[in-house]
């Protein structure tokens, strides 16, 4: 019997967090400024007990799919939905499972910390003495609970942020770049606190167009460009599979024709002095025989160290390559033609 | 459980009330309108006690008549006040209530929570209007003190009787409801524009602009006509209420047209704010 459109959103986003619950999906979800599409058709999954890497560059639509997801703006098309609870259309029962921030979290500058947790937290239900201490503990705030919020520094506001957003025990943390801003102490601190929660078994939702943060916290992420998913999955496996060696001639620019040739474009570029290929094991000795063939003195032949997330990162958002899902190795690994480029 | 152990629910109004209450142009902007009832009683007083220069004879007698009695300050100030300076505060309270929050981003981490937009609007209306409302009372209540500071309460001489000083505090009270049904126009105007602008200071201006075009174009014969549709002209509905028998003719076209502006305003700025984008 065929499934209906939903049905069938339902069970792919089942489908990616295998023995888990869903805590949130989008199914289609698109957003249009006037001729801008902002977000364009976007399907993910987080489920239950993820620390969730939102990864994409600047401008790639990150804080309009969270906006989306949090029901501040509305959908052209599609939606979201929180443990079954659709966006827009049951916002505030999804709300009930939501803490977060947008952006720079905002708090009432004549309002003590304690009274902005008050205030704030008092609309997703009651709200304890004794649990805003916890959480002023959590962010380590507690000594400056009494004191108004208009003399905080950045670093200050965005844990009161957090803290507002752990309040009232939600089952989902949404974070927007809660790192942005921040010196180096601060951002080991959010980083260490965001790891704590996942650990806790709270499902973090983290957006940051930083990399590094995501390979150091998260467990699952999905990267987007231009408003659509470029890759999803588990951070371990968003990391390029493909071989590659960095070779060093005697002559770099023939070498790098030889390896074209027998390569293809797209796997070869330079690496400063080296020549960085694509290249599985087993054409590693023909490679060899081919450039010695060709007159050159081969120096060095090593293998090259896994290509990082932000290599990775960077060439799908450069390239536009968008949609592909799943990582898929050769392709994604050296996707910018050119070469001779350096980055 | 402890009291302090115990969950605390802060209802909307509440959590409006605390918002306000947290800011302190909320205090500058009242004590500035407590302080005209005083200043006209000193100004009065002064007057009064002019020392025999006899600038505008006449109006100094009449003024010696009318004000040897504390319980007119009220009423006087808030003729004064209910024309310009009152819809002014009340622009300015009801053109930050959303926009100053989308200004300020607070407005999207209220959004976050499960807080139902149209309620949300409808606190910060209820809550603007009980802020005037203490305001007027506050007015009202300085310009008694005053009064009675500089010139004594006595039993009040109004069109066609004497009342005495408990039926004239009554009058007045019910003259300040009069002036916040006025005010709650102003408010719903400025709310509406706060919810389409983004921008208080614009809210503000906008909503002010609107009322004194549309009183000077009501100046020109040619739109006497509308003149009874015109809320503001019912600014001075509450002098019915200074008159013995009261004649509730006035009173009734004011009410009524204070409610239509305030529906008509209110609506679309509920059918707006719902369905609104928040991009700050």
């Amino acid at each position: 019997m065929a499934m209906s459109q939903p049905e069938q959103d339902e069970r792919s986003a089942a489908v990616a967090c295998a023995d888990r619950p869903v805590v949130l999906s989008t199914h289609g979800l698109t957003k249009q400024f006037g001729s801008l599409r902002a977000v364009d058709g976007l399907d993910i999954s987080v489920c239950r007990g993820d620390v969730f890497g939102f990864l994409g560059p600047n401008g790639a639509g990150k804080t309009t799919v969270i906006r989306l997801m949090l029901g501040l703006i509305f959908p052209t098309a599609g939606y979201a939905e929180i443990l079954g609870n659709r966006v827009p259309g049951q916002r505030r029962q999804a709300a009930r499972h939501v803490g977060g921030f947008v952006e720079d979290p905002t708090f009432y500058p004549g309002m003590s910390a304690r009274r902005n947790l008050r205030v704030l937290g008092s609309m997703s239900g009651p709200v304890t003495e004794e649990r805003i201490d916890e959480v002023l503990d959590i962010v380590n705030l507690r000594e400056r609970g009494d004191s108004k919020v208009r003399g905080f520094s950045h670093g200050m506001k965005q844990r009161l942020g957090i803290a507002q957003a752990l309040i009232h025990r939600p089952d989902l943390i949404v974070l927007d770049e809660p790192t942005s801003g921040l010196d180096p102490r601060g951002m080991k601190d959010v980083r260490e606190l965001v790891r704590d929660l996942g650990k806790a078994g709270t499902t973090v939702f983290l957006s940051s167009h930083l990399l590094h943060e995501v390979e150091q916290v998260c467990n699952r992420a999905v990267i987007i460009n231009r408003g659509k998913v470029v890759v999803q999955g588990p951070v371990s496996e968003l990391r390029p599979q493909g071989t590659a060696v960095k070779v060093l001639t005697s002559d770099q620019r023939k070498a790098g024709e030889t390896l074209t040739a027998q390569f293809g474009a797209g796997s070869v570029r330079s690496d400063e002095e080296y020549l960085l290929v694509s290249a599985p094991d087993e054409a590693v000795p023909e490679m060899v025989r081919r450039l010695v063939a060709d007159d050159l003195d081969v120096r060095a032949v090593v293998p090259a160290p896994e290509q990082g997330l932000e290599d990775f990162f960077l060439e799908l958002t450069e390239s536009g390559d968008v949609g592909s899902g799943a990582p898929t190795g050769k392709r994604r690994l050296f996707g910018i033609p050119g070469l001779g480029r350096r980055r | 459980m402890s009291a302090a152990g115990r969950g605390r629910h802060l209802g909307p109004l509440r959590r409006e009330a605390a918002k306000l209450l947290a800011q302190k142009r909320t205090f500058i902007g009242a004590g500035g309108l407590i302080l005209v009832p005083i200043l006209f009683a000193v100004g009065v007083q002064l007057s009064n006690h002019g020392g025999g220069q006899n600038d505008g004879g006449d109006t100094a007698v009449f003024m010696l008549r009318t004000f040897a009695n504390g319980l007119y300050i009220p009423p006087a100030a808030l003729a004064v006040m209910s024309v310009f300076l009152l819809p002014l505060a009340a622009a300015m309270v009801g053109g930050n209530m959303i926009a100053g929050e989308a200004e300020h981003g607070t407005l999207r981490t209220i959004l976050v929570r499960p807080v139902d937009r149209g309620a949300l609007l409808l606190a910060k209306w209820a809550t603007a209007v009980i802020y005037l409302g203490i305001v007027l009372l506050l007015v009202a209540l300085a310009g008694v003190i005053s009064g009675w500071i500089f010139f004594g309460i006595h039993p009040m001489l109004i069109i066609g009787g004497t009342v005495g000083v408990a039926h004239a505090l009554w009058l007045i009270f019910l003259a300040c409801l009069m002036v916040l049904a006025e005010l709650t126009c102003v408010v719903s105007l400025a709310l509406l524009f706060s919810v389409i602008t983004n921008s208080s200071l614009a809210a503000a201006i906008l909503t002010m602009v609107i009322i004194l075009v549309v009183q000077i174009v009501l100046q020109f014969s040619y739109f006497a006509g509308l003149r009874p549709y015109w809320f503001l002209n019912h600014f001075d509905a509450w002098f019915s209420l200074f008159r013995t028998p009261v004649t509730y003719g006035p009173i009734r076209s004011g009410l009524l047209a204070f409610a239509a502006y305030t529906v008509v305003a209110m609506v679309p700025a509920w059918l707006v704010f719902r369905r609104r984008d928040i991009l700050s």
